[in-house]
């Protein structure tokens, strides 16, 4: 066992929307590592950096926090962390404490309160570059002599704005001895979250600290410092009334339209290629069982989920974009009396809207709700917001029985039906949210409090880096869990190997076939033929996994005509209207993601609601599918 | 290509196949049980790596902890 | 040209979510109504930035009235309506420019 030294950790705190995670974007590039606490059920956004010496240093991303007195789950992490009272995480050896120079009057009383614990801090100057554009004068040096502390500018957008904060890690990171300050008691300047405050004299020390800020201000000739009217000029118009909702609605629209129709070409392309893939393997291979692992489990199983790599880039595009610019708040400030008759407040917007992406972030999100009911119950809904794993589904149905007519100028019917399929996970989870709040008395005051940041001009490098960190996250859960699912079935599907002159395809005769043949006497009620029953088993683990499942189901029992990895017109001439239609219905509300059960239960701490979860979402999936097939073969007569 | 070959290389695929996905999917503490249990049997890594990841790892956060390791009796 | 008088009986003041839109205001007041849960309230709002002395303005109601978009200091939040009236404040005219 040798003796490591560890290297450096350094950790990024600040208030909410200092643009923190953008510099800490800038300092590891793509080098970052989530995971969690141990222990604990928040995520750990850690990363790598390395100084022009080649030093290796650690860099934390802590969730953003008003004040060491934590409001959040979140917020609690960030103080905990900070105070070294996470039992298996080091203390940091230098608190990066970030900043908004464009909005020091806020910003700064977190700082005072950060060097009151007596550790290491550097303070973080960041935004310097749209604070000078705005003519604010901004000295470094002569805010470090008002603090006393070191203090560096950044710009958290601009290749290279972090320079000055890496070279003063250089320079200091080896004096990581904390310096106590006298008479300084750093555990009694936070208090956990259910210790009962005294109210007044917690007011008192906050106005001390602010205070102390505008002396600090004033000092530095800002004091005056008018807030920023553009940002106002635009929410005169988004916040507005009438305006507002309709400019929100119309952004829905376009992206849900975008998604459909503006990734069609790169998804054919992708089809065309793997359908190559498919006809190489064929030519190379002689037919026998690897050809048939090649290309019915591989291609055609992984193969069909990985053509929907373009629309889940758009989607989270729209959704990062939307992010970054500052908008989010603003869609969810005017849909928080909305929310609110369904019990939830705007707060849960963004959990939900992160949802739509995929909803294990969902999940995590909800941590910023502090009204504990409010966060239970959109962990318990998030799932029904369609979510990108459901896209492949969706598109492959819709493709296959949706006549691509138009149905007004721009507006087809392709994209209304995937609009109403995204209406109906919204309504469920409102109704879902709804019957919870009837169960449950109590009309506690939920708090709102949310900020909502000045407009930003998203930046196209934080967009790129979120974009790529989920294309990876898509292409890892493909190549690892799902390719092993497809080969797993494909192995059931494929033997035994029925004797010479069985009358029926192959497929039936394996074990997958008959196990599908059991599975639909359940289905069969709500209209689902074998091969759905036995494609959704492993479709429990992954939305998606449903998709290659039917792939490689059908690819083993089409004839020699077909081209690999195209499903379409397999199921086209194989199911009734009615049975997509249901499949679709199903698809709305059923739990098929291992993933999201197990976050909801650590972020519960219990089994009780991912059971809840899965249990109600479940009933409604079988009814809302047994509902849809048997009124749709009533209305389109028998098929 | 023999078709022994072929057949070994397909075994061979759907056993990883079949490890992987149990390792993703099986209930952490079910793993960190078989892994004691297989103590000494396989080598230390692998029973690691078999008790190491959490079924959320294809989408979500990770445990940054490992836990700690099975010791002989 | 109004100036402050030293007792507050003669100002009006108002609670933050009665306060027009667009016009600016000064915080004389952050309180609890009652219980407990308030008391938590108003300390959070002062850990935002809802201080005495503080300039505040109302930006936009959302629909159905609630909630309310106030600027305070450099921030803008969104507040509910009972969390807005524990901030009492005061209207300030334009001549209330930069009074400290």
């Amino acid at each position: 066992m040798n003796a490591l030294v560890a290297d450096p950790l350094v950790a990024l705190v600040g208030n909410p929307n200092c643009g923190k995670t953008a510099l800490f974007n800038l300092l590891t590039g793509s080098r970052q590592k989530i995971a969690n606490y141990a222990g604990v059920t928040v995520e750990r956004k850690e990363g790598r950096l390395r100084t022009r010496s080649g030093r290796r240093v650690r860099v934390l991303d802590l969730p953003g926090a008003y004040s060491l007195r934590p409001r959040t789950p979140d917020e609690q992490i960030t103080c905990d962390f900070v105070l070294g009272r996470l039992p298996d995480e080091p203390r940091p050896d230098v608190v990066v404490a970030v900043v908004d120079a464009t909005n020091l009057r806020r910003h700064l009383r977190l700082v005072l309160a950060l060097k009151r614990l007596g550790q290491p801090v550097v303070v973080a100057l960041n935004m310097v570059d749209l604070a000078r554009r705005r003519g604010l004068p901004i000295d470094g040096a002569a805010l470090s002599r008002e603090l006393a502390l070191p203090v560096v500018e950044t710009v958290g957008v601009r290749a290279g704005g972090a320079q000055a904060l890496l070279d003063y890690l250089e320079r200091e990171h080896a004096a990581a001895e904390p310096v106590a300050a006298p008479g300084d008691h750093p555990v009694a300047d936070a208090i956990p979250l259910d210790e009962p405050a005294a109210a007044t004299a917690d007011m008192a020390s906050v106005a001390a600290d602010q205070h102390e800020v505008e002396r600090i201000l004033g000092r530095l000739g800002l004091a005056g410092v008018r807030a920023d009217t553009p940002s106002d000029r635009i929410d005169r118009v988004v916040l507005h009334p009438v305006a507002g909702p309709l400019i929100l609605a119309g952004t829905l629209f376009l992206m849900f339209q975008a998604v459909f129709a503006w990734a069609q070409p790169f998804m054919r392309a992708i089809t065309a290629l793997i359908a190559a893939l498919a006809g190489l393997v064929a030519t190379v291979l002689p037919a026998g069982p690897l050809a048939s692992l090649l290309v019915d489990g591989v291609l055609a199983g992984a193969g069909s989920v990985l053509v929907f790599l373009p629309q889940i880039v758009l989607l989270f595009a729209f959704i990062l974009l939307l992010e970054d610019s500052g908008y989010l708040p603003r869609a969810a400030f005017l849909l928080d009396r909305l929310m609110g008759s369904v019990g939830l407040s705007g707060r849960s917007f963004i959990p939900l809207l992160s949802s739509f992406a995929c909803a294990v972030p969902g999940i995590l999100a909800a941590r910023t709700i502090p009204n504990a009911r409010d966060r239970t119950v959109t962990i318990l809904i998030a799932p029904l917001m369609t979510c990108s794993a459901r896209l492949p589904v969706y598109t492959l149905l819709i493709g296959t029985f949706v006549p691509a007519r138009t149905v007004g100028p721009g507006i087809g019917l392709q994209g209304l039906v995937l609009l109403a399929l995204y209406a109906a996970g919204v309504g469920g989870a409102f109704a879902v949210a709804w019957i919870l709040k009837r169960l449950r008395r109590g009309s506690a005051l939920h708090p709102l409090q949310m900020e909502l940041p000045t407009y930003h001009v998203p930046s196209l490098r934080n967009l790129g880096i979120g974009l790529l960190q989920r294309v990876e996250v898509f292409v890892r859960r493909v190549g690892t869990i799902i390719l092993a699912l497809m080969v797993l079935l494909w192995f059931l599907s494929s033997f035994p190997v029925p004797p010479a002159g069985y009358p029926g395809a192959a497929i039936e005769y394996s074990l997958a076939g008959r196990l599908g043949a059991l599975l639909a006497y359940l289905f069969a009620p709500i209209g689902f033929n074998w091969q759905i029953s036995i494609a959704l088993v492993p479709g429990i683990a992954a939305r998606e996994v449903v998709v290659g499942a039917l792939g490689t189901v059908y690819s083993l029992a089409a004839t020699g005509q077909d081209v690999a990895g195209q499903v379409a017109p397999l199921i086209a001439r194989a199911w009734s209207l009615p049975t997509a239609f249901a499949l679709l219905a199903w698809y709305v509300f059923a739990p098929q993601c291992l993933s999201t059960l197990v976050t909801a239960r650590r972020e519960t701490n219990s089994w009780r609601y991912p059971a809840l979860m899965a249990g109600y979402q479940l009933a409604l999936a079988y009814g809302a599918a047994g509902l849809t097939y048997h009124a749709s073969r009533w209305l389109l007569g028998p098929a | 290509m023999s078709a022994l070959w072929e057949r070994l290389i397909v075994a061979a695929a759907v056993a990883a196949s079949a490890l992987y996905a149990f390792k993703a999917l099986a209930p952490f503490g079910w793993r960190v049980s078989l892994a004691r249990r297989l103590t000494g049997r396989l080598p230390d890594r692998v029973l690691i790596w078999l008790a190491g990841q959490s079924a959320c790892d294809a989408c979500g956060p990770r445990p940054a902890a490992l836990p700690p390791r099975p010791r002989a009796p | 040209m109004p100036t402050d008088r030293p007792t507050a009986a003669a100002e009006e003041t108002l609670g933050l979510q009665d306060l027009p839109p667009h016009t600016d205001a000064r915080i004389v007041a952050v309180e609890a109504h009652n219980g407990r849960e308030t008391a938590d309230l108003a300390e959070r709002l002062a850990e935002i930035g809802f201080l005495p002395g503080e300039r505040v303005r109302l930006l936009a109601r959302g629909p159905f009235g609630e909630p309310l978009a106030v600027r305070v200091g450099s921030d803008t939040f969104a507040l509910r309506r009972g969390e807005a009236a524990c901030v009492r404040v005061v209207a300030i005219g334009p001549a209330g420019d930069g009074r400290p």
